[in-house]
């Protein structure tokens, strides 16, 4: 463990060290974030003035508490898994991968050290922290905060579910496919075409409808704890397969 | 001397699928595809021993860097074994990897938007390396390959030269006993190749490292390995001393014979005619004359021309070697 943690330590600070070597390019991407909030808040404010405060059947607060706490997740799911999503297809194509293969780290560790998505997302973590607090009661705030901790999970399990076979199987082309599809879909949800209602439909309505629902105490804990132990499951073998049969010989 | 490469009727088999161009064909390719079958490593065997620098020689696409990846554990194998250090290598596990080094001369693992300490920093920490002994490691390394001024500039900045001198630096920093070069001098000019050799002899023999590798340039092989291993078409063709290749396939020794024509006597004309009818000798200029035997034999007759006629110069000529790679490129396997 202390092992994993120092690999994880030392990812941060390359983290920084880049941050601070390319100063402009942190704070154009600080600048897009905030943007992309900005929107959907109005996006948001929208939808709970066109559903006069009932949205599905849920309340004002739940819907922005809703909002808040896809944020939070996604946040947290980003900044870990972010590095696999940018990383994994060029990695196969630049020869990062067979180094990665033959270094002590598990690959799903070493892939992650590549590139920590915190420095990006940490926006998403502290608006959606400030709604969740703000819009659930004080009593909630533990469940909901789990909730969404393991909601994100399932968030990192379906990412890594989905861009595992690119490099095996699909080798997408780095600057066109469906791999570039997800991952703008996925990081900026608003913004290119109508991303952020492919990002509503496929991976955020799960579970964080799901989180919202156990927040609501219409669903066991239990039960998003068993979606994310079965997305993991999958991936884990899902990476296993794709690892062992690995079979670039180019040089 | 234990060995530390085993390496037992390996083999290696890709598959790719062929489309036509086209909308139609590829359309249907992807619901029927031809696939093809490459056999790029068939039924290779030797053994490494323990602290050795092997050779690993083979046109393109001989199956190389085929069979380095299986050695160091990226492929598995379609058929057959290899051990190394005692681990099969496609298991992965974390003391195997802590005990080998990779550097492919057309890849990096450095950290492009960084300078190269960040990555040796990080290496620190992958490989848990006590820091004393990365100090240690990474003076000692970079004085030798002359890179001290470059550890805080850029990879991306850097030249082809300093940043392969780099790559071995990275993979040298955990002391690794076995050390696979996958074509570590592509690229780079006769200077900066000339700096790397001199330094992998250097570090070989004095950390008895096992070394397995692959170069296009000839001389530095001959230079560098007492063994080589040569492959062609997925198949090992030669397996031995560099000296004993060389032996088969030149066996004979060639040399420039300049008579002193004015002292020649008839009776001496006539022996040297007769030479060239047996194709003995081989006439360049009136006096001048290409002699080629056999090694065994290259004493006796130096010794006899030089007695039996009278001789302004003789001076014997180097193996080419690259003709004798060429010849061993297009050896079969038996």
């Amino acid at each position: 463990m202390r092992y994993h943690f120092s690999i994880l330590r030392r990812a941060v600070h390359l983290h920084l060290l880049r941050w601070s070597r390319y100063r402009t390019d942190v704070f154009v991407w600080i600048i897009t974030i905030w943007t992309t909030l900005g929107i959907q808040a109005i996006f948001l404010s929208v939808t709970y003035r066109a559903s006069g405060g009932n949205f599905f059947g849920y309340t004002g607060e739940e819907v922005i508490g809703f909002f808040g706490t896809a944020l939070f997740a996604s946040g947290v799911a980003e900044s870990i898994v972010v590095g696999v999503i940018i990383t994994l297809n060029k990695s196969a194509w630049g020869g990062h991968f067979d180094y990665w293969l033959l270094q002590p780290p598990h690959i799903l560790l070493r892939i992650l050290t590549e590139e920590m998505g915190f420095v990006w997302y940490w926006p998403h973590i502290i608006v959606g922290s400030g709604i969740m607090l703000a819009t659930f009661p004080a009593s909630l705030w533990p469940l909901a905060f789990t909730t969404a901790l393991i909601a994100s999970t399932i968030e990192m399990g379906l990412v890594l579910l989905f861009c595992l076979p690119s490099i095996r199987w699909g080798r997408w082309d780095p600057y066109q496919g469906l791999w570039e599809y997800f991952e703008n879909a996925r990081s900026i949800p608003i913004g290119r075409s109508k991303s952020f209602m492919l990002w509503l439909a496929s991976f955020g309505v799960l579970q964080y409808s799901l989180a919202l629902e156990v927040i609501t105490g219409k669903l066991s804990i239990l039960m998003l704890i068993l979606i994310s132990g079965i997305v993991w499951a999958l991936a884990l073998l899902l990476l296993k397969v794709l690892v062992r049969s690995y079979g670039s010989a180019s040089s | 001397m234990t060995d530390a490469i085993i390496v037992k009727n390996l083999s290696r088999t890709f598959r790719h699928y062929e489309k036509k161009p086209g909308l139609l064909p590829t359309i249907k390719s992807v619901l029927w595809r031809e696939w093809n079958q490459v056999q790029a490593v068939s039924d290779i065997s030797f053994m490494i021993p323990q602290g050795s620098l092997v050779g690993f020689l083979g046109p393109n696409g001989a199956g190389k860097t085929t069979t380095l990846k299986m050695l160091s554990g990226i492929l598995t194998p379609t058929s057959g074994t290899c051990t190394v250090l005692g681990f099969t290598p496609h298991e992965r596990k974390r003391a195997f990897k802590k005990q080998i080094g990779f550097v492919m001369g057309q890849k990096s693992q450095l950290i492009w938007d960084l300078p190269p300490t960040d990555t040796f920093v990080l290496h620190r920490d992958l490989y848990e390396i006590p820091r004393a002994q990365w100090n240690d490691t990474v003076g000692t390394l970079s004085e030798l390959l002359r890179v001290q001024h470059i550890l805080s500039t850029p990879v991306r900045q850097l030249s082809l030269g300093e940043r392969m001198k780099c790559e071995l630096i990275a993979s040298l920093l955990h002391k690794p006993k076995v050390l696979f070069l996958d074509e570590p001098t592509i690229g780079l000019d006769v200077i900066s190749q000339v700096h790397l050799w001199e330094f992998l002899g250097t570090y070989q023999a004095r950390e008895k490292m096992t070394v397995l590798l692959t170069s296009h340039n000839v001389h530095d092989i001959a230079n560098l390995c007492e063994n080589v291993i040569i492959v062609n078409k997925g198949r090992k063709v030669f397996d031995g001393p560099f000296e004993r290749l060389i032996e088969r396939l030149e066996p004979e020794r060639s040399g420039i014979i300049r008579f002193q024509r004015s002292e020649l006597k008839a009776e001496q004309i006539q022996q040297i005619a007769q030479m060239v009818k047996d194709q003995h000798l081989e006439q360049i200029d009136p006096q001048t004359y290409r002699i080629a035997v056999p090694k065994s034999d290259l004493s006796t007759a130096t010794q006899w021309m030089l007695k039996t006629f009278p001789i302004e110069e003789l001076r014997m000529e180097e193996v080419d070697l690259s003709q004798v790679i060429e010849r061993a490129f297009k050896m079969e396997a038996k």
